[in-house]
């Protein structure tokens, strides 16, 4: 039973360790930072917490269309663009026109 | 995008990070509004297989709004090279006595820049389908690019 148990576990990390190098190109990094659903991002936004929501594509594309509250700093401005919070713990939510 | 805005966050040193992957799509898709500021008209741009783009040799401009590190890929040749970002303030270098066909990496990018021009009095401007994914899976050939410095 003892045995058992065990090989299944070792049978479970070495799959576990397959996935990770399998999904090493593209995505081992997808989970650097916490990800939101649309439901969290709108309630987020809704509840008035402090939270700077980021939109960093370009000015034409921001103006066609984005989530309501969110500050525009295209992403080669970031580093010396002033509109940024100036409190480094402030909560920020990057998003942009999608992963497809 | 959404990825690499939260790495340079993160660099700069900014504690609490988070993404929100699905963008506009997934907003819009869950049912919830949108904001506008200045939205362009909503005018049709023609578009131009990639075919139909090498044998126009010199009779087009090509504005190429990719960012500035895909340039490295290679160019189209006779492109002009203006990041999208920056397409507002640099409009200016784009010859208006030749049509313009705008392309991107991936016909994402295209309609909206090209209803810009549009928009500040270029008259034939098209977009190419596909992007330059489709001009480089067809085979045809690329320039050598250069890292533009950011302006």
């Amino acid at each position: 039973m003892r045995i058992s148990r065990l090989s299944c576990g070792l049978f479970a990390a070495l799959l576990l360790l397959g996935a990770v190098f399998a999904g090493a190109g593209s995505t081992a990094r997808a989970d650097e930072f916490p990800s939101m659903s649309p439901q969290e991002l709108k309630s987020l936004t809704d509840s008035g917490q402090p939270c700077f929501l980021l939109n960093p594509l370009s000015d034409l594309e921001f103006g066609e269309g984005h989530i309501p509250t969110s500050v525009n700093v295209p992403l080669h401005t970031m580093e010396t663009s002033d509109l940024l919070p100036e409190d480094l713990n402030t909560p920020i939510v990057t998003y942009c026109l999608g992963t497809k | 995008m959404y990825k690499k805005a939260a790495r340079v966050l993160a660099a700069m040193g900014y504690t609490d990070v988070r993404t929100y992957p699905e963008g506009i799509p997934g907003w819009v898709g869950a049912g919830y509004e949108l904001a506008q500021r200045n939205p362009l008209p909503k005018v049709d741009i023609p578009t131009m297989e990639a075919g139909q783009l090498s044998e126009m040799d010199g009779q087009v401009t090509v504005v190429d709004i990719r960012t500035n590190s895909l340039y490295e890929m290679g160019v189209v040749a006779n492109s002009i090279t203006i990041p999208l970002a920056q397409l507002t303030t640099r409009h200016a270098e784009i010859p208006k006595d030749k049509p313009v066909v705008v392309v991107d990496h991936a016909g994402k990018q295209v309609l909206a820049a090209s209803r810009y021009l549009k928009s500040i009095g270029f008259e034939n401007v098209s977009r190419l389908q596909g992007g330059l994914m489709a001009w480089v899976n067809q085979g045809l050939p690329l320039e050598t690019g250069t890292h533009e410095a950011s302006r």
